[in-house]
């Protein structure tokens, strides 16, 4: 009698066996595999955090289908929903990033409007840079700013220029966005975009600069009438061209609002 | 026992029903989603960027109607729901490469006016 209890107590746990391990499902597996590849992705997890999280609800889903030994049609279809929603979150991440990446420009030419016109002689009272100052200070932030007696000079450093080139770094072009902006909205303003070379380089460099300023600006919807562009060679450092320091600093186009 | 047998057979239909009928009005919710997705898809940029996964999912969502109209309702749900991921997929892909697209143009045209600079 006992060995017949204890072979019953051996089948039933064999047979319980049988029934917890559920043959292993494909389709789940690779749901998981997606599901992992997608929060393994830093870029997904901090730019589609909310698409991440309906992969996993999607997953889980389908892990409790196949736990509750659903029909395999269930669990291949929740896995299959799975799959795509981990492929959903990758894909929102990558879009996500290139809406970041894409230069200011984009997003100033869908907001672009016809400027408002100011009447030129509505300023003669008080210096026209004056009037503007606090809005003017919000749009250069960063940009060295000085105050002279025909205006506002605004310097663009070597932030924006290598040695021996006259391109602008796209990394550093938000600072000018923001200039470009505060002249597009202020088309009574006049400005003078002066370049300037450090010395070492041909002074060809100091126009190139001062153009590549100005055809941004352009660009960027401000008026082209309202501005000049000057070369001053190495005529005019600001520090010793001795230095590499120095030689960085004289390295600059001058924007001059003028009064 | 006569009445007993009607009063179970009754039950066993009214329970028949009430199942059926939740289980039609669930697939019907998830074929109007899937119809939604679909042709917010279609009205997208996925048409020109991502046809293949619009592809798919108009063809999930057809079979979805045909399973519902034959009474096929757990079929019909779950192709719709099918359905949606892939319309939604459809979209997001296509978002992806247009932003992708336009960020090169931008990239682009700030290049080639300072080469034009450079040279002038």
């Amino acid at each position: 009698m006992k060995t017949k209890l204890s072979l019953l107590a051996a089948l039933g746990s064999g047979l319980l066996l049988v029934a917890c391990a559920t043959p292993a499902n494909r389709n789940l597996q690779r749901a998981q595999a997606d599901y992992a590849a997608a929060a393994n992705d830093p870029q997904v997890r901090s730019l589609a955090p909310s698409a991440l999280q309906d992969a996993q609800v999607a997953l889980e889903r389908a892990e409790l289908a196949q736990r509750e030994s659903r029909s395999r049609e269930e669990v291949d279809h929740l896995s299959y929903l799975a799959s795509k929603r981990a492929e959903i979150a990758r894909f929102s991440a990558r879009r996500n990033a290139h809406v970041a990446s894409a230069p200011p420009v984009v997003v100033v030419e869908r907001t672009l409007e016809p400027a408002p016109v100011y009447p030129r002689t509505a300023t003669t009272a008080e210096s026209r840079v004056e009037l503007l100052s606090a809005e003017l200070a919000a749009a250069l932030q960063d940009l060295r700013t000085r105050r002279v007696e025909r205006g506002l000079v605004v310097s663009v450093e070597d932030v924006l220029f290598e040695p021996e080139r006259a391109t602008l770094r796209s990394d550093a072009l938000a600072d000018l966005a923001r200039l470009a902006d505060f002249l597009h909205r202020h088309p009574e303003l006049e400005v003078q975009i002066e370049g300037h070379s450090d010395g070492t380089e041909s002074d060809d460099l100091s126009i190139a600069r001062a153009r590549v300023v100005e055809s941004y600006l352009v660009m960027r919807g401000v008026e082209a009438t309202c501005i000049t562009a000057h070369a001053h060679g190495a005529a005019d450092p600001v520090a010793s061209s001795a230095s590499a320091v120095g030689r960085a600093q004289n390295r600059r186009v001058e924007i001059v609002v003028l009064d | 026992m006569r009445k007993l047998l009607a009063h179970l057979a009754l039950a066993a239909l009214s329970g028949w029903s009430l199942a059926c009928a939740t289980s039609n009005s669930s697939t019907t919710r998830a074929v109007s989603q899937a119809e939604l997705a679909v042709s917010e898809a279609a009205t997208s940029e996925a048409a020109a960027l991502a046809p293949e996964d619009l592809q798919l999912a108009r063809s999930k969502l057809a079979q979805a109607e045909q399973a519902a109209r034959s009474g096929n309702q757990e079929r019909a749900r779950r192709l719709a729901e099918q359905a949606l991921v892939d319309a939604q997929l459809a979209e997001v892909k296509a978002e992806s490469e247009a932003a992708r697209l336009s960020a090169r143009e931008v990239e682009t045209r700030i290049d080639g006016f300072q080469r034009t600079l450079i040279v002038r």
